[in-house]
């Protein structure tokens, strides 16, 4: 079986603090790292991958994508590929399916597996526009996934919000998958060895033979017109519980707040 | 029943819950396209109409009743229904790609829910037009007539509205409760009608390529976080995972949902359906009770839009009560304690007040 592994850059939002004025992300000392949920889609091909199986990890971003994608051969992972080019720039989430359906056809997946979605664009729209550009099933929301005996086909378990669906799926197939499926290993000594005894191949819209005017920007069809900045900080009422008097104020106005809906 | 005919039309990509009924979304999104056809109306001279879609499940389709997005501003209602169908994604976005090419909407909206968030971008793709994910906020920019899609983005700290200038159908996923269910105008016209399907469509019905096995619901306290009116949530200022006993003495006492932080489900103290956050749900309810949370860009992506926000925590420089309208510092197992027992003897007392009303009537 050859599984495909889509993986992203995004910045490191557990070091991120905020701006409590603006509203916004300081981003600054914040490195890249994998999406968190693409770690759990490879650890999910790890451990249904079986002898001559290939794993390859397929992203979009810029060359410092290089360094963070590394992760996945550490885990564990046969290839990374990684298409670079200018002409992405500014994708949207369709721009950069159809160039991921490229890299795709390029190296055959049977399998195609992704994290629900990224911690920074948060749309999920990657997984299933690119099982409709190639004319496959899509399974979201993905939390148990094995292989059905010897046949060409996966069953998943998705935890939708009314319940657990299970299903069985004719490969080739897409599935995009939740934190809950697994939990990824830290990589080894060996694993970043082999990480660092290994380059990521690069490829570009000309490799890819994609003409730069069905890429990037230019091939988006949404636009982002105008970005506000709401400002999320609310004068909190403090009280410090250490001082009783404080405390009992603070609890009556919480039972106060709640009166109003839930008592 | 005569058909409604519209040149220009907003159309709804609606869903039935596992009980079988619409889901309050349906209505809420046919009254925003009503007020979006409404607008585009004015500006165009032209009448638009508004369609819902259903691909409901056969086994339970019978449950639903689709004349019932009418009050709130469907004009017609397309349904099809086929054992286990919304289960199928492909499937359903094949049928709305299908009626879409002939029926020519300039807008296609759905609920930001699974089926709509993965149908959504299916159909999408291949008619290879825009979509925007998620969004708080529609209008019809006047002198474009064009769809502006707002949507939070990166961690909800900023609000993003976004465009699809040149590509049609414009299309966008709504998160639920946006904007509320609308009051129903009884007596509106709707015509529900089963729309033809290509052979090929419907032989890809029967023999797809995806089989349910089997769909297994959550019990009722398990039932979706995003519905709740108040929201306790635990992180690991709980410390131990037991903590999530006292938290659920308090969300019982309060008919509240149990949330979660995502360090602790990831400890697996609790499953991931609680798991709020941008890696989990983004909830928006009436009270949400912050306990031993620190608040990480992540988290507070979930919850900021909760209409008050109170918390607890050890840390006063904890991020949390920056987003906070009460912020109690101090450690949560002295704390909750005294609140459950505040909240337990004002329940006694209205309860006593209640029997008390009841006998003198």
């Amino acid at each position: 079986m050859r599984i495909a592994v889509l993986m992203k850059q995004v910045p490191d939002t557990d070091e991120v603090k905020m701006d409590p004025e603006r509203g916004t992300m300081i981003r600054d000392g914040a490195g890249g790292i994998v999406d968190p949920l693409d770690l759990n889609a490879l650890e999910a091909a790890m451990q249904i991958r079986k002898d001559g199986d290939t794993v390859t990890i397929l992203s979009m971003g810029p060359p410092q994508a290089e360094e963070s994608l590394r992760e996945g051969l550490s885990l564990g992972a046969d290839r990374v590929v990684l298409a670079t080019d200018r002409a992405f720039a500014g994708s949207d989430t369709w721009a950069t399916s159809k160039v991921l359906v490229a890299m795709l056809e390029k190296i055959g997946a049977d399998l195609i597996l992704a994290g629900e979605k990224s911690t920074d664009g948060e749309t999920g729209q990657v997984g299933p526009e690119v099982a409709a550009l190639l004319g496959i099933p899509i399974e979201t929301r993905v939390t148990r996934l094995e292989r059905v005996g010897d046949e060409p086909a996966i069953e998943v378990d998705c935890t939708l919000e009314e319940g657990i669906l299970t299903q069985r799926v004719q490969l080739p197939c897409v599935a995009t998958v939740l934190s809950d499926i697994n939990v990824p290993p830290l990589s080894t000594l060996a694993g970043k060895k082999r990480a660092y005894s290994q380059e990521p191949e690069v490829v570009t819209a000309e490799s890819l033979s994609l003409d730069p005017g069905e890429v990037g920007l230019e091939a988006s069809p949404t636009r982002v017109v105008r970005i506000d900045r709401p400002k999320i900080t609310r004068a909190a009422e403090k009280f410090l519980a250490k001082h009783d008097e404080e405390l009992e104020a603070g609890l009556n106005r919480i039972v106060e707040i709640l009166s109003d809906c839930a008592l | 029943m005569s058909q409604p005919k519209f040149v220009d039309e907003v159309w709804v990509l609606g869903e039935a819950g596992a009980d079988g009924t619409l889901i309050p979304a349906v209505f809420e999104l046919s009254g925003r396209a009503r007020e979006l056809a409404d607008a585009l109306a004015s500006s165009t001279g032209r009448p638009h109409g508004v369609t819902v879609l259903l691909t409901l499940d056969g086994r339970t389709a019978d449950r639903a009743d689709p004349g019932e997005a009418g009050p709130y501003g469907a004009d017609r209602v397309w349904v099809v229904s086929a054992e286990f169908l919304p289960f199928d994604r492909a499937a359903c976005a094949k049928i709305l790609v299908h009626l879409a090419k002939a029926g020519r909407p300039q807008i296609i909206l759905a609920p930001a829910t699974a089926f709509g968030r993965s149908v959504m971008p299916y159909a999408a793709a291949l008619l290879g037009t825009g979509l925007t994910a998620d969004c708080t906020g529609l209008s019809i920019e006047r002198e474009s007539g064009l769809l502006l899609q707002t949507r939070p983005a990166t961690g909800g700290n900023i609000m993003a509205t976004i465009k699809t200038p040149d590509h049609r159908p414009q299309m966008a996923t709504v998160r639920p409760k946006a904007f509320g269910v609308p009051k129903p105008t009884p007596g509106r016209n709707v015509s529900v009608v089963t729309p033809d399907l290509p052979e090929y469509l419907k032989e890809n019905l029967q023999k797809g390529t995806v089989r349910t096995v089997k769909f297994s619901r959550f019990a009722e306290d398990e039932g979706t976080l995003q519905d709740r009116e108040v929201i306790v949530s635990g992180g690991k200022g709980l410390r131990r995972p037991e903590g999530f006993e006292l938290l659920s003495k308090l969300s019982s006492l309060l008919g509240a949902g149990i949330g979660a932080s995502r360090p602790v489900v990831e400890m697996k103290w609790i499953g991931y359906p609680h798991q709020v956050g941008l890696s989990g749900c983004i909830v928006s309810p009436r009270v949400y009770i912050a306990l031993g949370i620190s608040g990480a860009v992540q988290h507070l992506a979930g919850m900021q839009t909760a209409e008050k926000i109170v918390s607890v925590n050890r840390d006063p420089e904890a991020q949390i009560f920056s987003v906070s309208d009460v912020a109690i510092c101090g450690d949560l197992y002295e704390v909750l304690p005294k609140l459950i027992e505040k909240i337990e003897s004002r329940k006694l007392e209205s309860g006593k007040l209640e029997s008390a009303k009841r006998s003198r009537t």
